[in-house]
């Protein structure tokens, strides 16, 4: 398994998955939820790195396209995560993270260009 | 000898010819600036990006002793009945001294003529610069 490129970004938005579940709704409308295990699925991870150089931004477009695109999965450096003293919770010991998309690169002055990714937790 | 300019020292010219009345002229240089600061950082960051020059000058609506517009090749671009050429510019120079100049190809993008009782008829342009400066000594040590 790779690892993202250690670059911090200039925004980072989190969204926590959720445990894997079966929803049953009776007719008088009572709801029974069976879990199905004890990991978080669907997490998903949203990167922007702004005003990055060109050597930094096609270390991320390289990544993906060496991890196979959307296929392969990775792990995440803490440089991705600066800021916060703690991230451990987003990132469950063997939770791996794979691209959602593309990443989109929006060129900006000579030399800079603004990249964003989207990932998702692969529960692995 | 340290030396002082005033309006007396200044001088504009189009194409390499001086327009002879000219009452002012400025110019605004800026570049700017992209943030870089990423998370974990406390302060704001910044890189410098791109340059930007834009200026006016006022000049005299006058006409020489062989009865051409002085200013002419200031107008011809906005003042006109047809398209104006896209790729169209003009080397502008601003001059307070011989090793003091600022120029530049420029757009003349606006002209507001002020006619008014009791006074001179003057034309206030304003111009974008195209592309960088090709000479600016106005700004070296």
């Amino acid at each position: 398994m790779t690892t993202f490129p250690s670059v911090r970004p200039s925004s980072r938005v989190w969204t926590p998955g959720s445990r894997p579940q079966t929803v049953y709704q009776a007719l008088d409308g009572v709801e029974i939820r069976f879990v199905h295990g004890t990991r978080t699925v669907g997490q998903q991870l949203s990167l922007v790195f702004n005003n990055v150089t060109e050597v930094v931004g096609k270390s991320i477009t390289d990544h993906y396209a060496a991890n196979g695109t959307t296929y392969g999965t990775f792990a995440l450096p803490a440089e991705v995560f600066a800021g916060m003293a703690s991230y451990n919770y987003t990132n469950e010991a063997t939770n791996a993270w794979r691209y959602a998309g593309p990443p989109q690169v929006t060129y900006g002055p000579p030399g800079y260009q603004s990249v964003s990714v989207e990932l998702l937790g692969v529960t692995a | 000898m340290a030396t002082y300019y005033t309006g007396a020292n200044g001088s504009l010219f189009v194409g390499g010819t001086q327009v002879a009345k000219v009452r002012d002229w400025s110019i605004n240089a800026s570049v700017e600036t992209l943030n870089v600061t990423t998370t974990g950082d406390t302060a704001q960051k910044f890189v410098y990006g791109r340059q930007n020059y834009t200026g006016s000058c006022t000049a005299l609506y006058y006409e020489n002793d062989a009865g051409a517009l002085e200013m002419a090749s200031m107008l011809q671009n906005i003042i006109r009945t047809t398209a104006t050429t896209p790729t169209a510019t003009q080397t502008l120079r601003l001059k307070l001294a011989d090793s003091r100049i600022i120029e530049a190809a420029v757009l003349f993008t606006q002209a507001d003529i002020a006619v008014t009782t009791g006074d001179l008829v003057s034309v206030n342009l304003t111009f974008q610069v195209n592309g960088g400066l090709t000479t600016a000594t106005l700004g070296s040590a």
